[in-house]
């Protein structure tokens, strides 16, 4: 088979997440309005925009946690066929949160146990998988902080005694080590050392190309989604207004908004 | 028996006009009606002065920019797509292992060691093998001394970036290459490697379609020039 007919043949494939025209109001207030994209397995889908644009709401409303006004998000499980995740049980909901799906918050404190160890912090969502193993959890959190750049006599630190830039790294390793499938991120790099959101790029990108791994990455840093998204979508007062392969919306922006935000942007 | 001698690549009608919405929504033609074709085994040159639209034409090609009008057809054997309405996912999968670019900047993630950014172009293009003894091939000819191997290239010389450019790129061997310049920073010996890397490239069967301000180059690897003058949009 050709390069051509080989790079093509992929499109029998399931997307990971269906999501098909997800709104959200408070009250009469918009959060956000008829949101629909698919995303595909080893996909890293951008949304930027500026704060109020409605990014973060559409995040909740796509991770489970905020359940849209209208509209519907279906997940392709693993074994189980589509789930419509407002339609499934909260039970069910949890436990896709725990295993096939990560969530990694803009503060570190939402997303870590604060009283409990870094090693516990992250050996607890391997538990939670079912692994009882001690020796296997600590080793794999020993290698999960390696992989962050927390050094292993941390181990039984608690997170309180780490900086901003350490914990976010914990968390991190906290939601990667499970493996999960799609991982949701709130402007994950944002209080992190440059040196260190480096580290992380590369990281995800090598979990994305070789596991799969898919994510949605809420973010107003456009260098960062121009090295991490495939697609972006551009978000401004609840709705969509420019989606695309990532460099042609920021090498070739189309929408007003968009050209504003792209031209804004000091050159690195 | 030959094959049929399909053309890689046929360009009907490419016209790019860009609006600037931030600054009174001025319009910038730059292409209009555009067509050429080129074939597998072939080097297209496009020449003109600067400004005329050669780079945009590539990075159209690359999907980098929209199209306003057109069709972009690329065939391979039986299969065929155009690139003017092709999905991002499929842009992504052709640039994965189909067309390779060659720009004027190095565009990586900080920190990422020089022989693993060019080793990634094989892990993305799904080669088979090990790709690191490919790669440090490639980075060898194009002279990136091994030293600098396990660095990462944004401390680099210009003329290193460059080639560890085309060392990510010349590692694959990609069906359609688009050069952008791919010697503008280079002492001669590297040229020269440069041109017998596009040389043989063509030589294989790929379509290539360059760039090349440095005449001499142009002379040694183009097998067809295209005067872009006669696609100048009216301003």
């Amino acid at each position: 088979m050709s390069a051509l007919a080989k790079g093509l043949a992929q499109d029998g494939e399931q997307p990971l997440l269906t999501v098909r025209d997800v709104s959200r109001y408070y009250g009469a207030r918009l959060g956000c309005r008829d949101i629909s994209f698919d995303l595909w397995p080893g996909e890293v889908l951008g949304i930027v925009g500026e704060s109020g644009s409605g990014k973060s709401t559409l995040l909740n409303c796509l991770s489970g946690k905020l359940e849209p006004s209208g509209g519907e998000v279906v997940y392709e499980t693993r074994h189980e066929g589509p789930l419509d995740v407002y339609r499934a049980s909260e039970a069910r909901r949890r436990l896709l949160l725990r295993t096939d799906w990560g969530f990694v918050h803009q503060n570190p404190r939402d997303g870590l146990r604060m009283a409990v160890s870094a090693g516990a912090n992250v050996g607890e969502r391997l538990m939670a998988v079912g692994d009882r193993h001690y020796g296997n959890i600590r080793a794999a959190a020993t290698d999960w902080l390696g992989r962050v750049e927390i050094a292993a006599d941390r181990l039984d630190d608690r997170p309180t005694a780490f900086s901003g830039g350490m914990q976010q790294r914990l968390q991190i390793a906290r939601v990667l080590v499970t493996k999960p499938r799609l991982v949701f991120m709130d402007e994950p790099t944002g209080g992190l050392d440059v040196s260190v959101q480096a580290r992380l790029l590369d990281l995800l990108r090598g979990l994305v190309r070789d596991l799969g791994l898919a994510a949605i990455v809420v973010t107003h840093d456009l260098a960062v989604v121009r090295l991490l998204a495939h697609r972006l979508l551009v978000m401004k007062d609840g709705e969509v207004v420019e989606h695309g392969l990532t460099d042609r919306v920021l090498d070739d922006p189309q929408h007003p908004y968009t050209q504003l935000l792209v031209s804004s942007v000091l050159p690195p | 028996m030959t094959p049929p001698a399909f053309p890689a690549l046929q360009v009907d009608n490419l016209s790019k006009t860009f609006t600037l919405h931030t600054q009174n929504g001025a319009r910038l033609p730059v292409l209009q009606g555009m067509r050429f074709s080129v074939s597998a085994g072939e080097c297209l040159a496009l020449s003109g002065p600067s400004g005329i639209g050669k780079s945009t034409v590539l990075r159209l090609l690359y999907g980098n920019y929209g199209a306003e009008t057109g069709r972009m057809i690329l065939r391979q054997d039986e299969s065929e797509i155009d690139l003017a309405t092709a999905s991002p996912r499929q842009i992504l999968r052709l640039r994965a292992g189909t067309i390779g670019y060659v720009s004027q900047f190095l565009r990586v993630i900080p920190r990422v060691p020089t022989l693993e950014i060019v080793a990634d172009t094989l892990r993305n293009a799904g080669f088979a093998g090990d790709p690191l003894p490919p790669s440090k091939a490639i980075l060898t000819r194009l002279r990136i001394p091994e030293r600098l191997w396990h660095l990462a290239p944004s401390t680099f010389s210009g003329g290193e970036q460059q080639r560890v450019n085309l060392a990510r790129v010349f590692v694959h061997p990609f069906p359609v290459l688009l050069l952008d310049e791919p010697t503008a920073s280079l002492d001669a010996a590297n040229r020269q490697t440069v041109i017998e890397l596009i040389q043989s490239a063509w030589a294989r069967g790929a379509a290539v379609i360059g760039i090349f301000h440095d005449l001499e180059v142009r002379d040694a690897v183009a097998t067809r020039l295209l005067d872009m003058d006669q696609f100048r949009a009216a301003a």
